[in-house]
């Protein structure tokens, strides 16, 4: 839980760090290609927990960052958003979801993606596989 | 990119000059646990003791005026400690200077990175009449990116800082690895802010933050 799995090509898996961690672990990992990132999580529905499954696949490129922000006089850090994205083949459109208090369904134009600014990051994806940008219950 | 440290630093000098080391340096002082920034009158002066008189801005009678002097409340020494040079030609001291406040970033970020000013510590509303009470462009309180550049003019305006949809960019892109972030910063009082309630103007749980990411 709270950790992305990274399919790569022919088949490897990769497992990043905690993503509440202070180093996630996606700008440290270097594939080669990645086939889908999946990403299970928690949420709250009609009162109760519920498992839940983020799936990306298919994409030209893939990114992932924690959104934080910090106090200037707190001086404390609080973790905002997950945001998970792709950039869909022969487009410039990218999709993807922010995992916040909610979730919100991410459809932009690439070096738009975050607010209308660019990001950084991004990962080499397989072209040729169904293109995918869900969010599934899981057992 | 793991998650960076960030460091607040404030200029207490009367050099317009860069910030030397994340830890402080003869001119810049390291926001601590406990500090608080605060605006006063032109006869709050810097050494004053926190637990002396304390001299608070003032409304005009009509039109618009510049709060006088940046304060950091300085907790571990007691004392108030002026950032002289910041804001614009209307408060006393400030003008066309480019460091003065600074965040220091440990390391990379996937986006550029946002000065922001809310509510509470929540990070999630900023609906308070200091905010604007609803409608950004009241804000009382301005921003300019100064990391690339000065202001421009001893006059400069600046963007009015509330939430998350207008706020100002620390530099021109994602950090792609250590560096010094700077801003000017003021606060406007108008004429139309005598009829807020007391607890409007004494908030004491306004926060500025910087808004980035990492991976």
């Amino acid at each position: 839980m709270w950790k992305i799995r990274l399919v790569l090509e022919g088949g490897l898996t990769h497992t990043t760090n905690d993503v509440r961690s202070g180093s996630p672990g996606w700008a440290d990992c270097r594939p080669s290609a990645i086939q889908r990132i999946e990403f299970p999580f928690v949420g709250i529905e009609d009162g109760k927990n519920v498992k839940f499954r983020l799936i990306l696949a298919g994409m030209k490129e893939y990114n992932f960052f924690v959104e934080a922000v910090r106090g200037i006089v707190s001086g404390k850090t609080e973790i905002k958003g997950l945001w998970f994205l792709g950039k869909v083949p022969g487009t410039e459109k990218v999709t993807g979801f922010v995992i916040r208090d909610k979730i919100l369904a991410i459809n932009s134009i690439a070096g738009k993606e975050y607010g209308g600014f660019s990001t950084v990051g991004w990962k080499p994806g397989i072209v040729g596989e169904k293109v995918t940008s869900i969010i599934e219950r899981s057992m | 990119m793991s998650r960076p440290a960030v460091n607040f630093l404030f200029n207490m000098g009367l050099s317009d000059v860069p910030c030397t080391n994340p830890a402080g340096d003869s001119n810049y002082l390291l926001l601590a646990s406990g500090d608080y920034l605060v605006w006063r009158d032109s006869q709050q002066m810097g050494g004053d003791l926190l637990s002396g008189p304390s001299y608070p801005t003032v409304i005009p009678v009509s039109g618009s005026i510049e709060g006088s002097k940046l304060f950091v409340m300085d907790v571990s020494e007691g004392t108030y400690e002026q950032v002289p040079l910041a804001g614009n030609s209307g408060s006393s001291g400030g003008g066309n200077y480019r460091y003065v406040c600074c965040a220091w970033f440990g390391g990379a970020t996937a986006t550029v990175p946002f000065l922001e000013a809310y509510d509470d510590n929540t990070h999630s509303s900023w609906e308070s009449k200091p905010l604007g009470d609803g409608v950004a462009a009241n804000s009382s309180f301005r921003a300019i990116c100064t990391t690339n550049a000065l202001p421009g003019s001893a006059s400069w305006s600046g963007t009015p800082l509330a939430g998350l949809y207008s706020r100002i960019e620390l530099d021109t892109a994602a950090l792609a690895g250590t560096k010094y972030l700077y801003w000017n910063m003021r606060h406007v009082l108008s004429d139309w802010m005598e009829s807020w309630s007391t607890s409007d103007w004494y908030n004491t749980s306004l926060v500025l933050c910087v808004h980035y990411t990492y991976s």
